[in-house]
Parts: C-alpha cells; sequence; structure tokens
C-alpha cells in the first residue's frame, strides 16, 4: 500500500462512543498512477493465462455443441431456449454493464472513478453477444402477417432487432474507446511491444490540449445519453419479440421495463463483482476502497426493490383480472413449469439483497455487496431460463399460429423443457466467450481510468476542520 | 459554475441574517399576504359551498351520469396524490444522494406533499355524495350485520395507503422542524415564545441531538420512499384491476402513474417555490441553481415518464384488439379528446423538455414558472384521459354511450382545491419557517472550495 | 462532591476548541461537557464525546407491531365476513399484502419518530443552561463541573475567548 494513499479506515476520537467513517482519499503523484496501472495492465500471470485458456476452450465447447444442435435446423424453437436465455443473459448483464459507468458519470459521482472503467471494458461481451444473436433473430418468423410491435413495418423485426443489437454493442465500445483515449496516449507514451503500437494507431494525437479534454467529455456525454436510450429501446425490443409477441395472449406492458430494470440491476452486480476481483487478485489495491461497494451497493439495494416492484406490479393486474389466459401465463411463468427458477430468481434478485443490504455495515464492506452482486447474476440467469426457454417452448406449442400469433389465446401449460447436453455446453460457452474477451480486454485497456482517477484526486482533498480531518469534495460546474 | 451567495463574513452574521430572512412572515407579515390568503379564503368557500350544496340536492348536481360515473372529482383526486409525490420524494431522494442544492427545496416540498394529500383525500368522500358514509367502507369495523370492509377491494387500499403517507409525511416534516422551533422560541416573546418553546421540546442543539436529527432524515427518507410508490400504485390499481373497462387493465400502471405522480409533483415544487421566492423576497435562498438542479431533474423524469406513457399505449395496442384500437381512436383523434390529448402532450412534454435543454432557461424563474405549470396542466388533463374515455366507452355490451360534461359544481371544486392548497400552504407559513432554518446554516458550515490552478471550484465538506 | 453547570459562549468555533483543548489540561474530560451548537456541525468537530444510540432498533420493533396488527385485521375482517368476490380466495395472500405492507410501514415509521425523540432526550421539561445566542451563530459549552472547580472553568473559558460564562445557580 503507497503511503501517500489515505485509506479509507474509521477515525478515532479521544474518548469517543463512536466512530466515523473516512472515505479513501488518493494523493499520490499523477506519475505513479499511470506506471503503476499500465505496469499491472500489461503482465499476465501464469493463473490469468490459465485461466483464459479455460474460458476459451470453454467458448470454443460452446461452439461446437451450437453446430452440433444446429444439424437439427432452426425449424421449432423448444430447442433453442437455452441459447436464447444464455444470449439475453450476457445481454442483460455484461452488455448493459456500461450504463453504470454511463449515469455514474452523468450524476457526477466520484466514488465511481475507479470502478467505471472495467464496466465500459464488458462490453465486448458485445461481440460474442452479436455471434449468438444472429440465428436467433433469425429465427423469429415475419412481422408483416403477425401481431407484434412492428405492426409489419417493411423488414420487421430482423433489420431493427440487429441494428439494435449491434448498435448497443458498438456503442458501449465506443464509449470504452472514446474514455479510454486518454488513458491509451499514456500506453502510447510509456508502453512497449504490441501494447504501444496498437495504442499509436488508437490514439495517434491525443495531446491533453484542453480542446481534447473538452471533446472527450463532450463525446462521453452524448455517446453515455444516446446509450441509455438505445439500451432501454433494445431491451423493450428483446422482451417483446422473443417473450411477449411469441405466448399467444401475453399483454403485458411492465414487463420490457422490467426486463430493463433487470438489465440495470445486474450492471451494477457485474460491475461490483469485477471490481473485487481487480481489488483482490488484479493488483489494483491502491486504487479500489470500500467507497466503491458502499456506494455501488446502494444502488444495487433500490434496484432490487425496484425488480420487485415492477414485478408485482405485473402480478396483481394478472391475478385480479383472473381471466383465462392470465390464469395460465401465472402458472407457465410462476406457479407451475418455471416455478423452479422463479423461486431462485425471487430469491437472488430480491431476498438476498433486501435482506443483505438493507444493513449499512454490510452495504459498507467489500464481501457483502460482492456476495450480493454474485447472487443477483445467478438469479438473472435463472429468471432468462424462465423467461426465455418458457417462451420458446410456448412457441411450439402453439406453431400453428406462429404466423398469426394472438388469434387464439394461449392457454394450454407446456411441461418445463430441461437443458440437454449441448444446451450445457451452449450455456458454458457463450458466457466463458463472454469472460473470455472481457480478460483479454482488460490486458490492453487499463480497467482502472487513470486519467478520471487522476482527475478525482484534483477534485477530493483532506482538510483540518477544527480537531478533526474532513474531506473537501470538489464539484465542478 | 454554481453562484454562491455571501450572507455574511462572520458566523454571527450568517446566521442572524438566515434567521431573519427566513423567519419572515412567521415574525413580520406583509399586507399583500393577507390580501392573497383572503382571496383565497373566499374562493375555498365558494367550494365549500358548492360541496354543501351537492350534499344537500344529491350527486345528480354533478355531470357525472351513466356510463362515466368517475369524472372531474377523481381526476382531481389522482391529480392532487400526484401532486403529493413531489414533496417527500424530492426531499428523501436528495437528502440520501446528498444533494447540496437540496437545502432550500425540501421543506417546501414536503408541506406540498402534505396539503396535496390532505386535499386528494377530500375529493373521493365528496364524491361519495355522503361523505359520513365512506367510514362504513373503509374503517375495519362492522358497522352493521357483520359486514366488514372487504381487503380485496383497492378502495379499502386507498385510505390504508394515503393514512399511512399522511400520517408518515407529517411526521417527517415535524420531526425536522424541531430545530426550527428553537430558533422561533429564541426569537419570539409572550404567547408565541410559550407555543414554540412547547414546540421545541427543550430542544438545545446538543451533539446528540443533531446527530439523531440526521441519522432520522436518512431512516425516515429510506422508510418513506416505499410508502411513496406504494401510495400511486395503489391508486393506479384502482383502474388497473378492473378489467371491464378498456384501457385500464393495464400492468404497466403502478410504475406508469409513479413516474407520472414525480413529474407533476416536481414541476409543482419548482411553481410553488418560485412564487415564495417572490412572495418572502427569498432570492438568496432560492437560487438559480436551485431552479437549474430543479430543471435538469425534471428532464430526466419527464423522459422516465415519458417511456412510460409510450409503452403503456405500444402494449394496449399491439395486440390489435378492436375494443382497444376504438378507445385509442377516440382519445387521439375524436373531439373533444382529440384536443385535450393534444393539449397534453404538449404541455406535459414536447414544449416544456425541449426547452429545458437550454441552461437560459433552467436559470429562469419567468420561464421555468410557465413550463411547471403547463406540465401540471397537461398532466392533469393526462389524469382525465386516462379515467374519462375508457369509462365513455366502457365495453361493447354497454346500452349507453356518452360522454361527460362537467357541472359548474365540479369546477368549483376542482378550482377551490388549487386554493385550499395555496392558502393552507401560506397559513402555515405564518407559523413554520418553510425553508429549513438548520439546514441552510450546515450548508454555510460545510461550503468550502478548491483551488486547482487558476480556477476556484466550489466545494463542500463531507463526512462520508 | 456536587457538580454545577457552567456554559460558556463562545463567538467563533475555533475559540470553542481553545477553550475545550484547555479544559482537558485542566483535567475535564469530553465526558465533561457538551457542545450546544445552532446548526450541525461534522461530527468530532470539537473533539465531543458521541454516545452510542439505538434508533436503528425502534423502527425494527413497529415494523413487526405494525405487521402483526395488519395480518389481524385484514385476516379477521375476511374470515369474519366471508364473502367471496370476484372468485378469489377468502384469505386472499395478494390483496392483504397491500394492507399489511402499509401497515409494516406505518409501525416503522412511527416508531421511529418515537425513538428520534427519545433518543434526542426530549421533550425536556427543564432546559438547563442556555443562550439564545446559540441559535445565532455562536458556539456554547456546557461544562458539567464539580462546585470547587467553577473559578478554574470559567477562568479557563474567559480566556479562550468566551463572550460570556453562565452559572448554574
Amino acid at each position: 500500500m503507497s503511503s501517500t494513499v489515505h485509506d479509507a479506515h474509521t477515525a478515532h476520537h479521544e474518548g469517543e462512543g463512536e466512530h466515523h467513517y473516512q472515505p479513501q482519499v488518493l494523493t499520490m503523484p499523477h506519475a505513479e498512477v499511470t506506471q503503476t496501472v499500465l505496469r499491472v495492465a500489461s503482465t499476465m500471470g501464469r493463473t490469468y493465462k490459465l485461466a483464459l485458456a479455460l474460458f476459451g476452450g470453454l467458448f470454443i465447447a460452446g461452439f461446437i455443441a451450437f453446430i452440433v444442435r444446429a444439424q437439427d435446423g432452426f425449424d421449432t424453437f423448444t430447442p433453442w431456449g437455452y441459447l436464447m436465455a444464455t444470449f439475453a443473459f450476457i445481454f442483460t448483464t455484461a452488455m448493459s454493464a456500461p450504463i453504470f459507468s454511463v449515469t455514474q458519470r452523468m450524476v457526477r459521482s466520484h466514488w465511481r472513478r475507479p470502478m467505471g472503467r472495467s464496466a465500459e471494458i464488458m462490453s465486448v461481451a458485445g461481440i460474442v453477444g452479436a455471434l449468438m444473436f444472429i440465428p436467433l433473430v433469425l429465427m423469429l418468423p415475419n412481422a408483416a402477417d403477425r401481431k407484434s410491435i412492428w405492426f409489419g413495418f417493411p423488414g420487421a423485426p430482423h433489420v431493427y432487432q440487429l441494428a439494435g443489437l449491434i448498435g448497443i454493442a458498438l456503442l458501449g465500445m465506443a464509449i470504452l474507446y472514446v474514455s479510454s483515449l486518454p488513458d491509451l496516449a499514456a500506453i502510447r507514451d510509456h508502453g512497449k511491444g504490441w501494447r504501444k503500437s496498437l495504442a499509436t494507431k488508437l490514439a495517434p494525437k491525443f495531446r491533453g490540449t484542453p480542446r481534447q479534454w473538452k471533446g472527450v467529455k463532450a463525446m462521453l456525454m452524448v455517446l453515455g445519453a444516446l446509450y441509455f436510450l438505445f439500451l432501454i429501446g433494445v431491451h423493450t425490443m428483446i422482451a417483446s419479440d422473443f417473450a411477449l409477441s411469441l405466448v399467444p395472449g401475453w399483454k403485458d406492458a411492465i414487463f420490457p421495463a422490467w426486463h430493463a430494470i433487470s438489465g440495470l440491476q445486474s450492471a451494477v452486480a457485474s460491475t461490483i463483482l469485477v471490481t473485487f476481483l481487480l481489488y483482490k487478485f488484479g493488483g489494483y489495491k491502491d486504487y479500489i476502497s470500500v467507497d466503491q461497494f458502499w456506494g455501488a451497493s446502494k444502488i444495487m439495494l433500490a434496484l432490487s426493490l425496484l425488480w420487485m416492484y415492477f414485478w408485482l406490479s405485473g402480478f396483481m393486474i394478472f391475478w385480479y383480472g383472473r381471466q383465462p389466459v392470465e390464469q395460465a401465463l401465472i402458472k407457465l411463468f410462476f406457479a407451475e413449469s418455471y416455478r423452479f427458477p422463479w423461486a431462485m430468481a425471487v430469491c437472488l434478485n430480491f431476498a438476498v439483497p433486501f435482506l443483505l443490504l438493507i444493513w449499512n455495515g454490510a452495504r459498507k464492506s467489500m464481501i457483502v455487496p460482492t456476495i450480493v452482486a454474485c447472487s443477483i447474476l445467478l438469479g438473472t440467469f435463472f429468471d432468462r431460463i424462465r423467461i426465455y426457454v418458457a417462451s420458446f417452448s410456448v412457441a411450439d406449442v402453439r406453431a400453428d399460429a406462429l404466423h398469426n400469433i394472438h388469434v387464439e389465446p394461449f392457454l394450454e401449460n407446456p411441461p418445463p423443457h430441461l437443458p440437454g447436453t449441448a444446451d450445457v455446453f451452449m450455456i458454458l460457452g457463450g458466457i466463458g466467450g463472454a469472460i473470455f474477451l472481457i480478460m483479454l480486454a482488460m490486458k490492453f485497456f487499463p480497467p482502472i481510468s487513470i486519467w478520471e482517477v487522476t482527475e478525482g484526486m484534483l477534485y477530493r482533498k483532506k482538510k483540518r476542520f477544527l480537531k478533526r480531518e474532513i474531506m473537501v469534495m470538489g464539484k465542478p460546474d | 459554475m454554481q453562484d454562491r451567495v455571501v450572507l455574511g463574513h462572520t458566523p454571527q452574521e450568517v446566521d442572524a441574517r438566515i434567521n431573519r430572512e427566513l423567519l419572515t412572515n412567521v415574525l413580520y407579515t406583509e399586507r399583500r399576504y393577507w390580501i392573497i390568503v383572503g382571496f383565497l379564503a373566499l374562493v375555498v368557500a365558494l367550494a365549500g359551498g358548492a360541496v354543501g350544496y351537492m350534499v344537500n340536492k344529491g350527486i345528480g348536481v354533478s355531470g357525472l351520469h351513466r356510463p362515466v360515473f368517475w369524472g372531474f372529482m377523481i381526476t382531481n383526486f389522482v391529480f392532487w396524490v400526484g401532486i403529493s409525490h413531489a414533496g417527500v420524494m424530492l426531499s428523501a431522494i436528495l437528502r440520501l444522494s446528498q444533494a447540496e442544492w437540496r437545502r432550500p427545496a425540501t421543506r417546501a416540498a414536503e408541506i406540498v406533499t402534505v396539503f396535496a394529500l390532505m386535499t386528494a383525500i377530500l375529493f373521493p368522500i365528496i364524491h361519495s355524495g355522503r361523505p359520513w358514509r365512506t367510514m362504513y367502507w373503509a374503517f375495519p369495523y362492522d358497522f352493521a350485520r357483520g359486514i366488514f370492509p372487504n381487503v380485496r377491494s383497492p378502495l379499502v387500499w386507498d385510505p390504508t395507503a394515503i393514512t399511512t403517507y399522511l400520517t408518515s409525511s407529517i411526521m417527517f416534516v415535524l420531526v425536522a422542524l424541531i430545530p426550527d422551533f428553537a430558533v422561533a422560541r429564541d426569537r419570539t416573546k409572550g404567547v408565541a415564545k410559550a407555543i414554540y418553546s412547547v414546540l421545541a421540546m427543550g430542544w438545545r442543539g446538543t451533539p446528540r441531538q443533531w446527530r439523531l436529527q440526521i441519522v432520522a432524515g436518512f431512516l425516515l427518507s429510506a422508510l418513506i420512499l416505499p410508502v411513496f410508490v406504494s401510495v400511486h400504485s395503489i391508486v393506479s390499481w384502482d383502474f388497473g384491476i378492473a378489467q371491464s373497462v378498456e384501457g385500464w387493465h393495464s400492468t404497466v400502471f403502478a410504475p406508469y402513474f409513479v413516474i407520472g405522480a414525480v413529474h407533476s409533483g416536481v414541476s409543482a415544487v419548482v411553481t410553488v417555490m418560485i412564487i415564495l421566492r417572490w412572495l418572502f423576497h427569498w432570492e438568496n435562498y432560492i437560487t438559480k441553481d436551485t431552479i437549474d438542479s430543479l430543471g435538469r431533474l425534471l428532464i430526466v423524469v419527464a423522459t422516465a415518464w415519458f417511456f412510460f406513457f409510450f409503452i403503456e399505449i405500444l402494449y394496449s395496442i399491439y395486440t390489435l384488439e378492436d375494443a382497444e384500437l376504438g378507445l385509442r381512436k377516440m382519445q387521439f383523434f375524436e373531439a373533444p379528446y382529440s384536443w385535450l390529448f393534444l393539449t397534453f402532450i404538449l404541455t406535459g412534454y414536447f414544449i416544456p423538455v425541449p426547452l429545458w435543454l437550454f441552461k437560459n432557461v433552467r436559470r429562469s424563474f419567468k420561464w421555468m414558472f410557465i413550463t411547471t405549470i403547463l406540465v401540471n396542466i397537461g398532466m392533469w388533463i393526462e389524469r382525465f384521459l386516462i379515467i374519462v374515455p375508457g369509462l365513455a366507452r366502457k365495453q361493447g355490451l354497454t346500452f349507453s354511450w356518452s360522454t361527460y360534461h362537467p357541472s359548474v359544481i365540479e369546477i368549483l371544486l376542482v378550482i377551490g382545491s388549487f386554493a385550499f392548497v395555496s392558502m393552507n400552504i401560506l397559513l402555515i407559513s405564518k407559523v413554520i419557517p418553510l425553508i429549513p432554518i438548520y439546514d441552510i446554516k450546515e450548508g454555510e458550515i460545510l461550503k468550502d472550495e478548491i483551488k486547482i490552478g487558476k480556477v476556484t471550484v466550489p466545494a463542500a465538506k463531507r463526512e462520508e | 462532591m456536587a457538580k454545577k453547570q457552567v456554559l460558556g459562549v463562545f463567538k467563533t468555533a475555533d475559540n470553542a476548541v481553545m477553550a475545550v483543548d484547555r479544559l482537558h489540561e485542566s483535567g475535564f474530560t469530553n465526558r465533561d461537557w457538551q457542545v450546544l451548537t445552532g446548526s450541525p456541525y461534522p461530527e468530532g468537530a470539537f473533539g465531543e464525546w458521541m454516545p452510542k444510540h439505538r434508533l436503528y432498533a425502534f423502527p425494527f420493533f413497529g415494523a413487526i407491531v405494525g405487521f402483526t396488527v395488519a395480518i389481524l385485521v385484514t385476516a379477521g375482517t375476511s374470515v369474519a365476513n366471508p364473502l367471496v368476490t370476484g372468485g378469489k380466495p377468502i384469505i386472499a395472500i395478494p390483496a392483504m399484502a397491500v394492507i399489511v405492507y402499509e401497515g409494516t410501514m406505518l409501525g416503522a415509521i412511527l416508531m421511529t419518530i418515537i425513538g428520534v425523540i427519545f433518543e434526542s432526550r426530549l421533550p425536556r421539561p427543564v432546559m438547563g443552561l442556555y443562550d439564545t445566542r446559540i441559535t445565532e451563530g455562536y458556539i456554547g459549552i456546557d461544562l458539567n463541573c464539580p462546585d470547587d472547580r467553577v473559578n478554574t472553568a470559567e477562568m479557563v473559558m474567559r480566556q479562550s475567548g468566551a463572550v460570556d460564562v453562565k452559572h448554574q445557580k
């Protein structure tokens, strides 16, 4: 630990009954931050290499499983339910993660500075996501002769779905690129080997003039606003076309919004998990403190409550409506066929976060928010299975109505569809591939944003106030 | 860049000035205050007369008739419940996020909540035609033949939720008032001093007392936020759980109502703050920064509301059911609803939000006053458009399709409700400071700055 | 030995801190005095003793009471008037949940209010030594002092810049 770091600690005062918490204020020289972060980001230990090989191997295995499954064709939905659920999981977690960085940058929180970049790096999982998405989107029937949110627009839903997903993946990576630009310039100036030459290509002209800084910040704001709008839109489109409109009679305006809330919740969870790993194993202990976990866990708690609230808002309407299709939907998604993944989702996405994070002491730690983050990610995985495997299996039960969905409401409740060997490998392959790319990207893009951390040092100072030390926080603009 | 007002050069100068300026209306009252209050009281009296007339003659004197039995009064109920969401939500979220600019805004926002809620709860009672009978439907007691209220009916949920919210909001305000009562106690004489002494409960300003105030602010904020969300959700379920009225049985209603309430409520707080600033000369406290920050918040809230509005419409028509399409056609394209819809969508979103994108508008009291009034015109109409067209069409087999025309009585009641809320806010301002004195003083103590090169950045001391 | 209250009124926080330091040098500890201010200062700014509070326990107790009462009222009235409406069960959990939720929150909030007042040790019928200038930016140091040391305490406070020192009669 550097001697120039005022570590997060509880200050003790003479004879005091309670201690008060002091946030971390970094005071090390800029050069030290640059050197340390670049050094750590450019070295790859044996364990790291092994992990990369493992996840890369899983990705290949998943791809082989996909080829095997593809032998049976794409005519029926049910066999592809788990691929869809895995894609939806990656989309909801890693691909949605940059929203954490975007929103926190917009509200100008200082504590997010060391964790925003890791959220942005996760956008590279969009490459795996897009690969998985292409066959899935091609399976969708044309929207021209059925009821969907597209009202028969030409090219719907395929063109819009693909444009949306590729758009969000590219926007995420654009945010990563623009936010890394000043750090890429640092790699260009101080890096070695392939990193240096790649950084030179990516950031050839960044010199740090006021105009360039203003440009970077303005670009990040514009891209961030676009990303936010796109993310909500893409969640809405995916929830509509791959779930709602495949289940005849399912009319549920809150579902897409709930899907998006789940994305925001998982985005925070993914970021917390990665930040913890960077702290524990990544070699960035000097830059990460309990402040990041404390700040993010408050948001995670709020989103967990919203997750439950959005679900309840929909459930109350169905439970009270008691129309046959509403009862069938409750049986399918919650009470009968997919009640196990639903029970898991409620426990892991709501109960665990709620019961653990209502305690300030728990929020103000590293381990509890990380446990909750893992819980949320696992819960989201079960939940995506519940939504998409169920919806895909209904689509097959009602195969005759695929081209005229909603003519007759869905009333039959298909039995739960369990994963086969190929499904398991596709799940592992998809998730493994996403992790592989994220780990690879972290060895090029510094996972701690050097310029944002050093900028933060300008705005957070320790000062003597009467008999204690206190943090003074500047809010520019 | 923030424009900071220098209130004095020593702590005594600062505190004396804050006490003097923020207790202006409590200690000395201008003549125009009484003129405004008198006028509002006259309007309230007229509305009161209208209620008496309706109770005497029966509900038939309103414009309610088959099939539209929920009209202006229920619209007004939903509207005022919505306005009530501003206050506590704004105050609670800003406290939790430790936003420095919250300080002058919190109390006025909480007071708006309290009076809006008191007004809201009057309307279903008046609307029942026989107000005293509402007790039989809501109070858990068998007034006759063992018939208890039906807990499966949202009409029982409403009073439960609103009572909880009203009680909590009043308590929230009162607890935060204790230190300010102490300030008033120390500056008054005679009967007033005796009353403030009782209200201040012997407050001295020890560290323990301050600590508890601050912890209570956070804790109560965290407890009231879930209540505030539940209240408008429950109001939305008055409509949502009914499947017989086209357009009401929508799963998105709860959050859609809540975010709409926040949109109209925060706008109302801005309007009220601008009026109070003018009336009580609070130029040093309600600054351009305050309304600029509220304007930014409003852009986000309004856009989130618009998203919910959009998905509500999208997912109601995507199944292409005839009844739903018929309702939407009526709402959007058939007069008089089409005109109302156009007014609503323009005033509720498309005029104010693009204007708020400009910093000059956000920092202009005149423009913010106009735009926030527009929002509330739009949001009142929004509630009307949710409630009335659905009832006017009702369902395929209904034998009388008819629209609704409000009577003079109902129009008077709506106008009276605005006067009632305004009058109450002004009356309470004679007793309590509407800007929290201790909060402003704390802000002055925590105020700081950081020098970066040649620039001085405004900063604040932060404990956490 | 009997104890008396001595209240020093200071114009600036720095003077108050100086007085605190000198009082400590004279053998007083931070359990003997408390600072009175007109607005909250950051915790520990005067090196004051901060006793623990138990406010967090209050909402939990209130929530349990509210929850129980709400369950009893909703279930009780439903069973007492078993009228089936809309094909819903008599004990309808989603419907009851709404009222139980409100009851729980009301209980929690009311107990929090009681907790704040109780833990702030209010209401305080006898205020003790006080100066109205405290709500005008002055800082008060309220010292609990043995009878025989009152003069020492007063001297220390005056030397530290107290604009006024009051004694308990």
